[in-house]
């Protein structure tokens, strides 16, 4: 499957909604935690050497599953393939809950049920389709 | 014009050698999804190398558009992702009903994806859809609407789940999130809804209501 790489390096360098330093381990055999910079940018999660300003990998976070591990650690993996799994070890516990929650909300699908969610509640309380005046409430993407 | 190197292939045009590996199986396991795409339909794609318009089996999903040489192919050909880029109309009677998806910075400067529907309404219809395709328009859509939901004097999505509905009761504290990722979908909110409205007390929600798999 062809993408152009420089689509995603140039979403890696924006600014992100997360970024930390955070001990990491791919899925690979052998392989050792190691530290990263990670970065959370819309529905993406890019890691980087420490000292480099491009991305070694991104992870598309999509169909996947966040899973709260040992103390200070959560990992991620996906649904078609789920032994396989992204290490993280933060410094806290605390750090380790915010990008848990942060990671889960991160995919454009938590996104589209969020916006389902509102626009269905808003117009049972107001009678209007919040969407109409942005010309899309007819969208099959954003119905229930 | 965007390149496509093969996985793992350095692009010359760049100082900096890439590398940075994707993890196609997620990519891959949502270009698969069950669910429908957003949008689908044939377009003709103009080829880089020969500037021929080839048609593709197009599907949009999300932030990402996918395109396959033919449909029912299970791996896509190609994959354009649709975060800070442009769409726009091409006005040109040698090439009628094409499209242009172009980047504003930086690295993407210049570059650009020509496609072409196969007629007026269908160019529209993708161009609308495209246009708004990018998760950053997904969430501002969505804090606003959020801040008119709060501004109608109800709690948030999560505190109201935070407070005991039956349905959080009858499995245990489980966040907002955590009950998305396991059940997934929109599923969760219409049995949420059809438990409340029947005063239902705590029952497990695993085997729901339709047998969805």
């Amino acid at each position: 499957m062809r993408y152009n790489e420089r689509e995603l390096l140039s979403l890696a360098r924006q600014p992100a909604e997360k970024a930390a330093e955070i001990l990491m381990r791919v899925p690979k055999k052998g392989s050792v935690l190691k530290k990263r910079l990670v970065k959370l940018v819309v529905n993406f999660l890019f890691y980087f050497r420490t000292d480099e300003a491009e991305p070694l990998g991104a992870l598309l976070l999509e169909h996947c599953r966040i899973t709260k591990e040992e103390e200070n650690v959560f990992s991620i993996s996906f649904i078609e393939d789920p032994d396989r799994k992204y290490s993280f070890e933060c410094d806290t516990e605390e750090q380790c809950q915010e990008w848990i929650e942060a990671l889960r909300r991160a995919s454009y699908e938590f996104m589209r049920r969020s916006l389902i969610f509102y626009r269905n509640e808003i117009q049972k309380m107001t009678g209007k389709d919040p969407l109409e005046q942005y010309g899309i409430s007819e969208e099959a993407r954003f119905q229930l | 014009e965007p390149h496509h190197p093969k996985e793992g292939q350095q692009i010359s045009r760049t100082t900096v050698p890439i590398c940075m590996k994707l993890h196609k199986t997620s990519v891959l396991g949502y270009s698969r999804s069950g669910m429908p795409p957003d949008r689908q339909g044939w377009l003709y794609k103009k080829s880089q190398r020969s500037s021929i318009y080839q048609p593709r089996w197009c599907e949009l999903r999300g932030n990402l558009f996918f395109y396959w040489e033919r449909q029912g192919d299970r791996e896509p050909l190609g994959l354009i992702l649709l975060e800070g880029c442009t769409v726009q109309l091409q006005e040109s009677s040698t090439e009628p009903f094409t499209f242009q998806i172009s980047y504003r910075q930086g690295l993407l400067a210049h570059q650009a994806y020509k496609l072409a529907a196969e007629d007026q309404a269908s160019l529209e219809s993708w161009v609308r859809i495209l246009i708004t395709a990018s998760f950053d328009y997904l969430r501002a859509l969505v804090t606003e609407l959020e801040g008119q939901y709060r501004g109608n004097g109800l709690p948030a999505l999560e505190d109201r789940v935070a407070q005991s509905s039956p349905l959080v009761a009858g499995v245990g504290w489980l966040d907002f999130e955590e009950l998305h990722q396991q059940f997934g979908e929109e599923i969760l909110m219409l049995q949420m809804r059809w438990r409340e409205a029947r005063g239902l007390g705590a029952q497990p929600v695993q085997g729901g209501l339709i047998d969805l798999e």
